[in-house]
């Protein structure tokens, strides 16, 4: 039975009321929780990278006061920390992890590490759907992105799906810091799927929660698809190449770097090259192989591609 | 004084319609006219007793009323009126209403311990300096007769419309015709509409309690008659016309004749005394609290996780300027408790926003003309349960309401296919299931003709001004059956134009198993679509600016896309254009795309088809252009021109 819930977001620019309006639905959501489960000691934690402007651009001391009022109100603690530098998203992460569960306390088995994306408005329900959704062998649930769903597949019957993104998940915090965290060569994209990659190769399951749904800020497209900012067009190049290395699946890496070569866009091409030269500075990161020990086959079962993406998707 | 009311030196006709014979009076007397009405609303509203008509004059009512057993009281500040009113054997007083000190007394002293049935003010305010320091002392009269055990008597006016059409018409195109007596009587000190006879009587205490109107067609402003704006069948005249039908029922009130009781919450009479004497109480000014958006959505209270979907995608809005009305129409037991509760689950902060409204009616058009009148926005948008928006979907609509205030604000709406859950499944919290990716369905810009023609924009992807709905009344059609969301659109859009954002911000979700034609080509739709038509054929039709070379190539006048050659280069740079990326996306490798190629292919190509038929028509109207008699008899002319460009050219280049 869960007693702790510590939900994490790593701010990089964005305004301040967009992240109170997030805290806020936090709030609400923590609410339930406390009516709903076991639960009863939450804490978000905040990593701020600063923003455009500089790691120095971090959040004014009266909306982190705002912020903890917010919070408080509710019952949550708010931990929250100025890194000075632009992290990232998987090593901010991980910093916040290593600073759980606060002085004086002792981490429970149970106790539930939620990582959220801060452009995100959760619905009130639906932290105590993924704490629900933790039981058995699931070690990660995913929440359901409003209002553009993702596209990757997952059963209907069980949730089932091959990677959670990272916009909003839950896991038990022990089970994260027994997977060392996010992996550190991936610095915006991809983390996620690798940290659920790692999940299922301990035969851990991960789960598509519906019923969770999650609000999450993006533009659409005449086209209806997600609009990449230009940081996003990047990393998103950069974590597609990583992940296929680490899976072996050179034939994917070479056929990215490909049609790069003819279709992609000048950011796309710095990210072939950013590959390319950590490849030849042999800083790449390493295989699952090497880095878990797995077998070949289990690499090729859990590692699935599809159309060069790493899942399937419905639509 | 207006010309309908009594006119000194005429002599009324014998003949008359009414309850009574009228003898011949000095002073004409109708009972079409002002003071007729007047006399029917005392016989119909007033207790027996005096009545006390100030401002008088020559006492037009006085025999008329004398005789129908009413105790006529006149009074009027010129002593002439007075000696000939007292010379007929009527009770007559000097009283100066242009200092209304101390008027309440003075009419107390003239009543004495009599009852008061009516106090009249009849064609006399408007030519007041402080009319309404007379109506407060009127008041102040009541009062002192209530506390007295009497009873309160009731107040008659007959006021001039300021706002009659012929005069406001002539007003837009910059007339304002004073004139000796009449509407515009060069005496009137105030002017009055019956928003402000409302307004200020309402401040004072007066409820109004009866009216009969004198309606007229055509005023004494009704000249000249060939003024473009008063020729009747012309469109401007048609359509200001139909304009201020929509707005109130009054273009053809001559004068408001109207009888008041004093409101049971009346204000006490030392507060009546302490309002400033030209207290402006009226609300022209949009209160300061109101949001800049109302949002609508519709609710049967029974899918509590389709509504929290809906709810949050609002309450993740950037702007949060918004209320958000929960119209609940469904009849199942608990709904509004339901929605209650799923709102309460939310953020205070939001929560605070939101409030649930159980409306009636069937009909869905019933339902949000109910939310209509409910919100209290400066825009009005429409988001049913179950839709969803981007965080930027309001947002929008502030940009582009800041850019043109007032206009539609449209943004592009996407629809994608969802399986409904069973109503057991979604009333324990099951959601739908995407089965598609969203796909754009309306036009990057609005295209009125194509609306005409049945083209739908989603009503999640507009927001309608409430000043529309404020001033004109508008409201969805409760008579059809479809097709409401394209009529209030279309009617909204001849109106106040549309501002377009270009963004898709909202997402229909449409059930998988619903009727694969869509609402534009359902045979419902194209009834309801020929019934707004026709509705449409009764006015004059207004377009926006830039219409007339459409409707011209929509009757076949091909040669104007001739003359237009720039728009024929363009069209055929934008259809290269789009074969280049259509060439680009088959091109592209099966694997790796996020895109899903087909639907983008399907959709180029459409946009082909489109643009080479459009290429066509205008190669095909520049060609019959050029083999025309006006080509070749203007061949000397376009040669001379040539020849100056060219010299000109030269003589820069040398």
């Amino acid at each position: 039975m869960a007693k702790a819930l510590r939900v994490q977001t790593v701010r990089y620019g964005g305004e301040a009321p967009g992240l109170l309006r997030m805290l806020g639905s936090v709030a609400a959501a923590a609410r339930q929780v406390q009516e709903a489960t076991s639960v009863r000691e939450l804490t978000v934690a905040i990593g701020d990278c600063g923003g455009p402007d500089g790691p120095d651009a971090v959040l004014d001391r009266s909306v982190v006061a705002e912020a903890r009022e917010l919070l408080e109100k509710a019952g949550v603690s708010l931990d929250y920390v100025a890194f000075k530098t632009n992290t990232g998203h998987g090593i901010g992460q991980n910093l916040l992890a290593r600073r759980s569960p606060g002085p004086g306390r002792t981490a429970g088995d149970d106790d539930v590490l939620v990582l959220a994306n801060p452009d995100t408005y959760l619905t009130p329900k639906c932290l105590t759907k993924l704490v629900g959704a933790l039981e058995g062998d699931t070690a990660i649930a995913e929440a359901r992105q409003i209002p553009l769903e993702h596209p990757k597949v997952f059963d209907p019957a069980t949730g089932e799906t091959p990677w959670a993104s990272g916009c909003l998940m839950a896991m038990r915090a022990v089970f994260f810091d027994s997977l060392g965290g996010f992996e550190p060569a991936f610095f915006l994209h991809g983390d996620d799927v690798d940290l659920s990659w790692r999940t299922r190769f301990r035969g851990f399951r991960v789960r598509h929660v519906p019923e969770a749904a999650v609000f999450h800020d993006k533009q659409l497209s005449d086209m209806g698809y997600p609009v990449a900012g230009p940081e996003e067009e990047y990393q998103a190049m950069l974590a597609r190449l990583l992940l296929a290395h680490r899976a072996e699946r050179h034939d994917i890496v070479g056929w990215w770097l490909d049609w790069i070569d003819v279709e992609g866009t000048s950011l796309q091409r710095d990210a072939a090259a950013e590959y390319l030269r950590r490849h030849t500075e042999g800083v790449l990161p390493a295989t699952y192989r090497e880095a878990l020990g797995v077998s070949r086959e289990a690499v090729v079962s859990v590692t699935r591609f599809d159309e060069g993406e790493y899942a399937e998707h419905r639509f | 004084m207006p010309s309908t009311a009594s006119e000194p030196g005429r002599v009324a006709s014998q003949g008359r319609e009414g309850p009574q014979r009228v003898p011949t009076y000095r002073f004409a007397f109708s009972w079409e006219g002002p003071y007729g009405h007047a006399v029917k609303l005392v016989e119909r509203y007033a207790q027996r007793g005096v009545v006390l008509d100030l401002g008088c004059g020559y006492a037009a009512v006085g025999e008329v009323l004398r005789d129908a057993g009413w105790e006529y009281v006149g009074g009027d500040r010129d002593t002439d009126a007075v000696a000939d009113v007292v010379s007929r054997g009527l009770e007559g007083h000097v009283i100066d209403l242009a200092t209304s000190e101390g008027l309440a007394a003075k009419l107390a002293d003239i009543i004495e311990w009599r009852a008061v049935g009516a106090v009249l003010l009849l064609d006399i305010i408007e030519h007041l300096p402080d009319p309404f320091a007379v109506l407060r002392e009127i008041g102040r009269l009541s009062a002192s007769l209530a506390a007295d055990g009497r009873a309160a008597p009731v107040l008659v006016t007959s006021i001039p419309n300021v706002a009659h059409f012929d005069l406001a018409a002539k007003l837009v195109g910059g007339r304002w015709d004073v004139t000796p007596s009449g509407l515009l009587d060069r005496t009137h000190l105030v002017l009055f509409t019956e928003t402000r006879i409302d307004a200020e009587l309402g401040r004072l205490g007066w409820q109004e309690c009866g009216r009969d109107d004198v309606i007229l067609e055509h005023s004494d402003q009704w000249f000249p008659v060939d003024h473009p704006f008063l020729v009747e069948g012309g469109p401007v005249h048609d359509h200001l016309q139909s304009l201020r039908a929509a707005a109130d029922p009054n273009m053809t009130v001559n004068q408001f004749v109207r009888a008041y009781r004093r409101s049971p919450r009346s204000l006490p009479e030392d507060r009546i005394s302490r309002l400033a004497p030209h207290e402006d109480a009226i609300d022209i000014v949009p209160a300061l609290d109101a949001p800049f958006l109302s949002v609508l959505t519709r609710t049967e209270g029974t899918r509590p996780a389709v509504l929290t979907e809906t709810l949050t995608c609002l309450a993740a809005q950037r702007m949060e300027d918004l209320e958000v009305v929960v119209l609940v129409h469904g009849l199942a037991a608990g709904s509004v408790e339901s929605c209650e509760e799923v709102i309460g689950s939310f953020d205070e902060d939001f929560a605070a926003r939101v409030r649930v409204e159980q409306v009636r009616g069937e009909r869905r058009s019933a339902q949000l003309n109910a939310g209509l009148t409910l919100a209290r926005g400066r825009y009005v948008a429409f988001l049913d349960e179950g839709d969803l928006v981007t965080a930027d979907w309001a947002q929008r609509f502030a940009e582009g309401a800041a850019v043109s205030p007032g206009k539609l604000i449209r943004s592009l709406g996407a629809v994608r296919r969802v399986r409904e859950p069973a109503p057991e499944e979604a009333a324990m919290g099951t959601s739908p299931v995407t089965l598609s990716k969203p796909v754009a369905r309306s036009g990057d810009r609005f295209d009125l003709f194509a609306h005409l023609a049945g083209s739908p924009t989603p009503l999640s992807s507009l927001s309608l001004p409430r000043s529309l709905v404020s001033e004109l009344h508008f409201r969805f059609d409760e008579r059809l059956t479809t097709a409401n969301d394209w009529d209030l659109v279309l009617r909204a859009a001849l109106l106040v134009g549309v501002e377009e954002t270009g963004q898709v911000t909202s997402i229909e979700q449409q059930p998988d198993d619903s009727a694969v034609l869509t609402a534009a080509e359902s045979g419902g739709f194209m009834v309801a679509r020929a019934s707004v038509l026709a509705e449409l054929d009764n006015s004059p039709l207004l377009l926006p600016s830039g219409n007339a070379t459409a409707l011209a190539r929509l009757a076949g006048e091909e040669t104007l896309s001739a003359t237009d050659d720039s728009e024929r280069v363009d069209l055929e740079r934008e259809l290269q254009k789009t074969k280049n990326a259509l060439t680009r996306a088959k091109a592209r490798p099966k694997r790796g795309q996020l895109v899903d190629e087909s639907a983008r292919i399907e959709g180029l190509l459409v946009n082909i088809d489109e643009l080479e038929r459009r290429a066509r028509q205008a190669e095909k109207a520049r060609d019959e252009l050029l083999a025309s008699e006006f080509w070749r008899m203007t061949a000397p002319l376009r040669s001379l021109v040539n020849l100056l460009r060219g010299n000109r050219r030269g003589a820069a280049g040398s």
